[in-house]
């Protein structure tokens, strides 16, 4: 229920800039209930999609943790829930943010 | 706007700056497009929601929010599956049945159906007609047996009515709470099966109430594919509340029978899910939902969400079942109907029917449960044995849709695949039934 407003500070096009460190990402799939991750990019072919998750917030930079991953998978994103199916799933690419990051430096919440 | 695409826009300056400028025009924005591999709508978007994000963070300040123990209590309930599958069952349970079988197409049906029409309205315009209109065609076509007052309107205010009703009030209740997307999210795995996406359970359990209203309610679907599918289901395999009643009703001393009528047609729903999503163009169904926290629900938002749907029904469904009446009238005047029920008469029989259950089938088609109250008769007079029964029972719940749900998805679907789904439920409502009674006669599993 956390890391709302504050992971809007990483907004958009990282990533996607050279010269930055690069990092592992996988499909937000891939995380585990109550893992956090970073959308790097929606590789969906649908503009339709696109355009509603852009209307739910969820856009690249959005920090993200998964809720429920079984029937569907739910996150929260900023203050918003949101309910995909497995394969919106497999098509939203996020960093890790949990394991990657926070744990290193010892930051609390 | 051009470079989002927007169609109208596009229109818009081809109209005003003739077509030479336009496609000097459109050919910048493509030569822009091609240089990203996003949709420019979609980037667009991202900047304007960048800029918006910036303006909010200089403009506001977020505190921590809590989160109070209920709501967490309430979403373990409703998210974790362990747990919220059994509460779907329960709110299944309580609303759909209880509320809405139970009380809805019981007690109101039974004091509107037998106290107000059946004691007061049928007799007051019976007695009136028969002192006032001379023409014995006329008196048939508002009153008596079906009349457009008398069965019409008496069908469409007493019998669907409190059903639709109840189920919209509910409806409305798990709206304004917040937990239908958790019903959907919940539902989304079974009904990918199928080719539909959990957003379908809502229409589908419609179904279960009243096939014409539910039909209509396929628009709230995502996809053309999907709204198809869902006209496919309700129109073959989901019995309405009316019908549903009668075979209850029928096949409640003979578990044995109910339960090989309820899988027979558990089977048929699956297989022609199954079908339909294979066979049927188009993209597979994606399921993605907002899920709003859970809140206490606001009678007044209750109320009005309740009344935006009963007026569809008023002025959508309600003059279908009053045209229903008015179709039967003519039916029976030009003889057709004779001709029709002669016809009815041979797969009737094939299926190793009495040929009486013919009317059965036909008027079936004009209310649903008319056709199962034609079988109960039937099977009340001892002319079915138990296997003709739920032989019966099933072609009967499969056959073609009433006769408003068919002109409901005519107005919908359009006019081919109203005709191809009845067609189709036709051939399998006989077919099924012609399979079952061979396999019922050759093993003599029921006697």
């Amino acid at each position: 229920m956390n890391g709302g407003s504050g992971a809007r500070i990483f907004r958009a096009r990282r990533g996607t800039i050279s010269g930055e460190r690069p990092r592992p990402t996988c499909p937000l799939a891939a995380l585990r209930v109550g893992e956090r991750g970073r959308v790097v990019r929606v590789k969906s072919a649908s503009t339709p999609l696109l355009q509603k998750l852009l209307a739910m917030a969820v856009l690249p930079g959005s920090e993200v943790r998964v809720d429920l991953n079984f029937p569907a998978f739910v996150f929260e994103v900023g203050n918003t829930r949101v309910a995909v199916d497995r394969a919106i799933a497999e098509q939203i690419e996020v960093e890790r943010v949990t394991c990657v990051e926070e744990r290193p430096r010892g930051v609390k919440g | 706007m051009l470079l989002s695409g927007a169609r109208d826009v596009h229109a818009l300056v081809r109209r005003t700056e003739g077509r030479e400028c336009y496609e000097r025009i459109r050919r910048t924005v493509e030569r822009a497009a091609s240089r990203y591999d996003m949709p420019l709508s979609y980037l667009i978007g991202l900047e304007r929601q960048e800029r918006a994000d910036l303006i909010v963070r200089r403009v506001t300040t977020t505190g921590l929010r809590r989160v109070s123990r209920a709501a967490r209590a309430l979403d373990f309930l409703t998210l974790f599956p362990p747990a919220a599958i059994p509460l779907l069952l329960l709110v299944l349970y309580f609303g759909l049945y209880r509320f809405v079988g139970v009380f809805g197409a019981g007690t109101v049906v039974d004091f509107l159906e037998r106290r107000l029409f059946g004691k007061v309205v049928n007799p007051v315009v019976n007695a009136f007609v028969t002192r006032h209109i001379d023409s014995v065609a006329l008196r048939e076509l508002v009153a008596g047996e079906y009349g457009v007052i008398t069965l019409g309107l008496r069908y469409s205010v007493a019998i669907v009515l409190p059903i639709v009703g109840t189920f919209f009030l509910m409806f409305s209740v798990l709206e304004d709470t917040g937990y239908l997307p958790r019903l959907a999210l919940m539902a989304d795995r079974a009904f990918k099966l199928i080719g539909l996406s959990g957003r379908a359970v809502i229409p589908i359990t419609l179904g279960f109430g009243c096939g014409t209203m539910a039909t209509m309610v396929t628009r709230t679907l995502e996809t053309r594919r999907e709204r198809t599918i869902a006209t496919v289901l309700l129109a073959l395999a989901v019995p309405c509340s009316a019908q549903l009643g009668v075979i209850l009703g029928m096949l409640a001393t003979r578990p044995r029978a109910l339960l090989l009528w309820a899988g027979v047609v558990g089977a048929a729903f699956l297989a022609a899910g199954r079908a339909s999503s294979r066979f049927l163009p188009g993209e597979r169904p994606v399921f993605y939902m907002e899920v709003p926290p859970l809140r206490v629900p606001v009678v007044s938002n209750v109320l009005a969400k309740t009344f935006t749907r009963m007026k569809w029904y008023f002025v959508e469904v309600m003059p279908l079942f009053m045209g229903a009446s008015l179709v039967i009238w003519i039916g029976r005047m030009t003889g057709l109907f004779q001709l029709v029920l002669k016809g009815l008469e041979v797969p009737v029989k094939l299926i190793g029917l009495p040929p009486e259950a013919a009317f059965a089938f036909l008027f079936g088609f004009f209310r649903r449960d008319y056709g199962a109250a034609g079988l109960y008769d039937l099977a009340r007079a001892g002319k079915l044995t138990a296997s003709q029964l739920v032989v019966a029972s099933v072609a009967l719940t499969l056959f073609v849709p009433c006769v408003a749900q068919f002109a409901m998805m005519w107005k919908e679907r359009g006019w081919r695949a109203a005709l191809a789904i009845t067609g189709v439920a036709l051939a399998v409502a006989f077919a099924s039934g012609y399979v079952l009674n061979l396999i019922l006669t050759g093993t003599g599993a029921l006697p």
